[in-house]
């Protein structure tokens, strides 16, 4: 699908004009996330500058809106093979290079790909912020994708899969998808397979990079000591060349709906049991997102937490306790995990069972809800102090549906009411339905 | 090859080019021209340093008491300590403190490291002051309740054995203990398992008070606030503190540390699917004038993507995902460790690559132009590690804490422009004699 937008169209004029209507509520205004700027370029780049002239440093973050679920079927891992070649070399700089001239200045570059999404970062002293932005389009826009590299690659990234193998929690989350996501493109894990990863050549690369990088289905966001009109002008002069293109057809992933518990055991090398109760929930844009994230806070977060105070201060059951909600496009995922003895399962599991139970049918209280507004407020404000941490909100929202999301976050997280907790406890964390990952210790 | 050296040339070119400053904006800044320090009558020190960028201000109360002077018999203490000053006082419930901090939309949070330790806060302005009466309600006031400390022990030991679930962690505590032998670092800030089952309410509460002790800390705050005003506040606060440590559990005194002139070895078989390799030697402490060399090294050898275990052992050879190098350095013996995770049918080649990294240091040296590299990398990196109000105001205090004064933050900046060539030699020949390596594989 394509749309005109028109050239380098003022933020708020555009965000007031597109996302109030979608989000139904006006612009924050206490927002410290304002003021931004952001223009789209002709061929529909989405460039995004928060000015932060404090400090002497900047963040060069761009997203492109393809992640492991667009992984083609067989060829499972490739959109994060993908990101591990992009820094390996190009027709002017050869492998090594590209962080070569970063490091050489003290900043760093990274990627990081997830389901959903992918992500190329530069963090440098802000007077080469300039520098940054070249090496990255340069990655980006010419990459190689030699033969040779990718099958150097290949065993780099096999050597990390053993590394998420060999670590507990990465290893359960692993575990789960394929039971909480069935037949959906979010069943397989981020980083591919063994197996799969073999098939990957120079032409999957070549097709995946003509398909996904391309400017209408990227976003630029950078954030620091810069000038937003010397961003803009030079991201239309890296990137303005590149034609917009159609984007492969997705279709639409529904929320699964479990029937009943799924339970998964391995025995393992580790001193105590790690567990993930796992359900899935709606994506980061749904009203109910919002919902979630409270009563991940209100059920899991800090010590005052409902599950805290019923497992460690009341029964000492877990060793530790956490709830969150993660929200993906289409979908998402609302998470317990715990470390613990493992005689003690089936009583932690009998409280989380109460616990859910008592968020479908009783309000949260006025304190409770109070508590995870505040806790929400203030690790933004402490959040916004890094230049980083505000190019990845700003570029996470926008790829979820809009940067507004992000300036608005905890205008909409004010709105959350007590119902609307209980509300989304009822449609989605059904205590007889979800999935647990159980990693016990060997013999016991 | 040829073509590879015009690409290399080609992109030195640009790179230079694109590295001329539009402005001199990092090289301008400096974190230490506002700060203000004051020694209160008891011995505390003040630093402070208006920053009206975020309405946020940041404390740091830094004490030299580190996890190192643990007693004898009782590793953990500190940590214990730290972590029970949430459990209630005279005046407040554990349920108080949190529900009150968490109602002002404050971040506390207390930590034990090697050689100090910390209680560290962020707060909105409007809400510091409270905070504030509740940070030091838990440090002069703590009560150490028998069942929250017997629950936070439990969770402490927990804790420290579920770092062994991970081989990655498990790796570095093995590699510590068998570096460290005798000496007290061999701990890591969690202490031992004896130790931290050995730990009774009493020595926490004796301890708070050695760790406590006014002219044991320093104070430093960075933010958005008036200096007078609150300067007032915290002279009234910190002001009324006293020595009150009766000596008692005694503190560990300076442990001797000598590291043997041999290469040791340990293997644990485990059931991973990959190995696990450190190889550490020994290194320069935070004092010592070969410290910058070392650092240099370090940066050459395996900090980022373009250090020489990165690119021979990870982009050239495809033999690990994570292959680094870290200087741990501390105020007493220190190491500096290069880390990799391989197929354990390539540790064999993994290892020999690390072994002539090092070597080539004491070998070839670096050039000047190789450590300039290194001080131009490390002033950048340097701001991209300070940027919070809470990074600065922890820099501010553990320069000022350990003895170098907080001026020595900006001075930094230019630490690493007096390396020479001859410093990075003689230092890699005079510590890389003897190694110690530790290995998990299945």
């Amino acid at each position: 699908m394509k749309r005109k937008l028109p050239i380098y169209l003022l933020v708020i004029a555009y965000l007031l004009s597109l996302y109030s209507t979608v989000l139904a509520m006006p612009v924050d205004p206490d927002s410290p996330l304002l003021p931004i700027e952001m223009r789209i370029l002709p061929n529909g780049l989405r460039v995004i500058v928060k000015e932060i002239p404090s400090y002497p440093i900047a963040t060069i973050n761009v997203w492109v809106d393809v992640g492991a679920k667009d992984d083609p079927e067989g060829l499972s891992g490739l959109a994060h093979f993908f990101e591990h070649l992009i820094f390996k070399g190009t027709p002017s700089r050869p492998r090594g290079q590209m962080a070569y001239a970063i490091e050489s200045v003290g900043g760093y570059l990274n990627a990081m790909t997830s389901l959903d999404y992918t992500t190329y970062f530069i963090v440098v002293p802000s007077e080469y912020a300039a520098l940054a932005m070249e090496v990255q389009a340069d990655a980006l826009l010419n990459s190689l994708f030699e033969q040779t590299e990718i099958d150097m690659e290949r065993t780099v990234i096999h050597e990390e899969i053993r590394l998420r193998l060999d670590n507990p929690q990465t290893y359960l989350v692993d575990m789960l998808l394929q039971y909480l996501f069935p037949d959906t493109p979010y069943a397989r894990p981020v980083i591919g397979t063994f197996e799969e990863l073999a098939n990957v050549n120079h032409q999957e690369m070549v097709d995946f990079h003509a398909a996904y990088y391309v400017p209408n289905n990227m976003v630029l966001v950078v954030a620091g000591n810069v000038d937003a009109d010397q961003v803009f002008a030079q991201a239309e002069e890296l990137y303005g060349g590149m034609p917009a293109k159609a984007i492969p057809q997705r279709p639409y992933v529904a929320v699964p709906r479990l029937e009943a518990v799924t339970t998964l055991e391995e025995e393992r090398n580790v001193n105590q049991s790690y567990i993930l109760m796992g359900y899935p929930a709606p994506g980061a844009n749904d009203r109910d997102a919002a919902a979630l994230t409270m009563a991940g806070v209100i059920l899991g977060q800090g010590r005052v937490s409902r599950l805290y105070k019923a497992l460690i201060e009341k029964e000492h059951l877990v060793n530790s306790i956490s709830a969150a909600y993660n929200g993906f496009s289409d979908i998402g995922l609302f998470g317990i995990s715990a470390m613990l003895e493992p005689e003690n399962l089936d009583r932690v599991v009998e409280i989380i069972r109460e616990e859910l139970v008592r968020l479908q049918t009783e309000p949260v209280t006025d304190a409770e809800l109070s508590r995870a507004k505040t806790l929400a407020r203030s690790s933004l404000a402490f959040s916004n102090q890094s230049s980083s941490n505000v190019a990845m909100f700003l570029g996470q929202k926008e790829i979820y549906g809009g940067v507004m999301n992000a300036v608005n976050q905890i205008a909409i997280l004010e709105h959350i009411t007590a119902d609307d907790i209980m509300r989304a406890a009822q449609t989605y964390l059904n205590p007889d339905a979800y999935v647990l990952g159980h990693l016990r210790p060997e013999g016991r | 090859m040829k073509k590879h050296f015009y690409h290399v040339v080609f992109v030195l070119c640009l790179t230079f080019v694109l590295a001329l400053p539009l402005h001199a904006a990092a090289a301008e800044f400096n974190y230490t021209a506002d700060v203000e320090k004051v020694v209160l009558d008891n011995g505390l020190t003040i630093l402070l340093k208006e920053n009206p960028a975020y309405d946020i201000i940041a404390m740091s109360v830094l004490t030299k008491g580190g996890s190192v002077r643990d007693p004898e018999g009782l590793e953990g203490l500190t940590f214990l300590t730290v972590r029970n000053l949430f459990s209630g006082t005279t005046n407040r419930t554990g349920e108080d403190i949190v529900v009150e901090l968490e109602s002002l939309g404050v971040q506390l949070q207390a930590t034990a490291s090697y050689d100090y330790s910390a209680v560290l806060l962020q707060a909105v302005p409007a809400a510091f002051e409270e905070a504030l009466a509740v940070l030091l309600d838990m440090i002069e006031n703590s009560t150490f309740p028998v069942e929250e400390f017997e629950r936070e022990r439990s969770l402490g030991f927990a804790a420290l054995q579920s770092l062994y679930d991970d081989p990655s962690n498990a790796l570095i505590l093995e590699f510590l203990s068998f570096f460290y032998g005798e000496h007290p670092y061999r701990y890591s800030p969690y202490g031992s398992p004896e130790g931290l089952m050995a730990i009774q309410p009493d020595h926490a509460a004796s301890w708070n008070r050695y760790l406590f002790q006014p002219d044991q800390v320093v104070v430093s705050l960075v933010g958005s606030f008036d200096k007078e005003e609150l300067l007032a506040v915290l002279r009234e606060s910190f002001g009324r503190w006293e020595n009150s440590f009766t000596g008692t559990p005694e503190p560990r005194s300076e442990a001797e540390f000598t590291y043997p002139a041999e290469d040791r070895q340990m293997v644990f078989n485990l059931p991973t699917e990959a190995a696990f390799l450190i190889i550490g030697y020994p290194a320069p402490n935070t004092f010592a004038a070969d410290a910058a060399a070392m650092a240099v090294i370090n940066t050459v050898l395996g900090e980022g993507m373009s250090s020489r275990l990165f690119t021979e052992i990870r982009d050239k050879r495809g033999l690990a995902y994570t292959a680094v190098s870290i200087y741990d350095e501390r105020m007493g013996p220190s190491s500096l460790l290069t880390f990799l995770a391989t197929h354990p049918q390539n540790v064999e080649q993994a290892r020999e690559q690390v072994l002539v990294e090092v070597r080539r240091f004491a070998e070839e040296g670096l050039s000047q132009e190789e450590i300039a590299w290194v001080a131009a990398q490390k002033r950048g990196s340097y701001l991209l590690n300070n940027e919070t109000n809470l990074t600065q105001s922890v820099l501010l205090g553990v320069t000022e804490l350990i003895g170098f004064g907080y001026g020595w933050v900006d001075q930094y900046m230019d630490f690493w422009d007096n390396v020479t060539p001859e410093d990075v030699k003689a230092a890699a020949q005079k510590y890389f004699q003897n190694y110690t390596e530790v290995l998990i594989t299945p």
